[in-house]
């Protein structure tokens, strides 16, 4: 038996020398290979994005859809491209410091276009900030699997650590976001 | 701080190791080292739990409870009510284990 290279590319090499150098035999996860990558998630999560978008397109105007558009690309395309220079080791707090930069632009944005009174657009602001990081970091988390060097114990501290954080996240916000269509619904009324 | 990767399942018996070698071979992040008397375990903390050093070593000096790092087939297994371990990659197709596999 002989044990050659990782990859198929060094194989040529490999062959000339019968030698697989310590750098042949190491996995790297260059850029290229996690953008290759990134179809796989978005496809997972393509039909709960839809639906999220025309949602938000009706309850909160063309911004919303794009929240919900942006917050899917953040988690399957942008977090993998920038994956090692996010700070900190954890997925999941990666995905979060992301989520809440991306997150802050939004509310950003909500805020500075909305004729709505200065309380309401402070519960909305809230909404996206619980919420889009929320989803950003479990998406993130769910890139463990595309990885080459995520460990099952790793991933399962991470699980227990931080899911139920996300989930706190993203339920305060739904809440946050139900009391403010109350709010809204009153006004009409 | 916000790294839940410093603990893994790799053990490794240096008293049982012949030196054979395979496992600096195997080993996709250069866990361990070609050493003098026997392998040296240089970077525990970058294991992936893959299972091919546990799998190639004839002296089973080396032991890893090995599956694949998949937060997503994890909590697929959870959520159906099923062991959080049995839980296999939804992205690779058939079983879409890696190099050691976690059936054997």
């Amino acid at each position: 038996v002989e044990y050659g290279p990782v990859r198929a590319s060094d194989l040529p090499e490999y062959l000339k020398t019968h030698k697989a150098t310590p750098e042949m035999r190491t996995v790297q996860f260059p850029l290229k290979d996690r953008l290759v990558l990134t179809p796989v998630e978005l496809i997972h999560i393509i039909l709960p994005t839809v639906i999220a978008t025309i949602l938000l397109y009706f309850l909160a105007g063309p911004l919303g859809a794009l929240a919900a558009i942006t917050t899917a690309l953040t988690g399957t395309v942008l977090f993998p491209a920038l994956l090692p220079v996010i700070p900190t080791h954890d997925f999941s707090t990666k995905g979060l410091i992301l989520g809440e930069i991306i997150s802050i632009l939004f509310a950003f944005a909500f805020f500075t276009n909305s004729t709505m009174s200065f309380w309401e657009n402070a519960l909305v602001s809230l909404a996206i900030l619980l919420v889009m990081p929320a989803v950003i970091a479990y998406l993130a988390l769910n890139f463990t699997g595309c990885t080459t060097f995520t460990s099952r114990t790793g991933v399962k501290k991470e699980i227990f650590r931080y899911v139920p954080i996300m989930a706190l996240m993203a339920g305060s916000g739904i809440v946050v976001s139900i009391l403010l269509g109350i709010i809204e619904f009153m006004k009409v009324v | 701080m916000f790294d839940s990767y410093l603990e893994n399942t790799l053990e490794y018996h240096s008293d049982k190791c012949i030196n054979c070698g395979r496992c600096t071979q195997v080993c996709p992040h250069g866990v361990f080292a070609e050493g003098e008397e026997h392998a040296e375990l240089i970077q525990p903390v970058s294991c992936m739990e893959c299972g091919a050093c546990a799998l190639n070593c004839p002296v089973h000096a080396i032991e890893v409870q090995s599956g694949v790092g998949c937060a997503w087939a994890m909590m697929n297994a959870a959520l159906r009510g099923k062991d959080m371990d049995s839980g296999e990659c939804g992205c690779g197709g058939e079983g879409g284990s890696c190099c050691g596999g976690n059936s054997e």
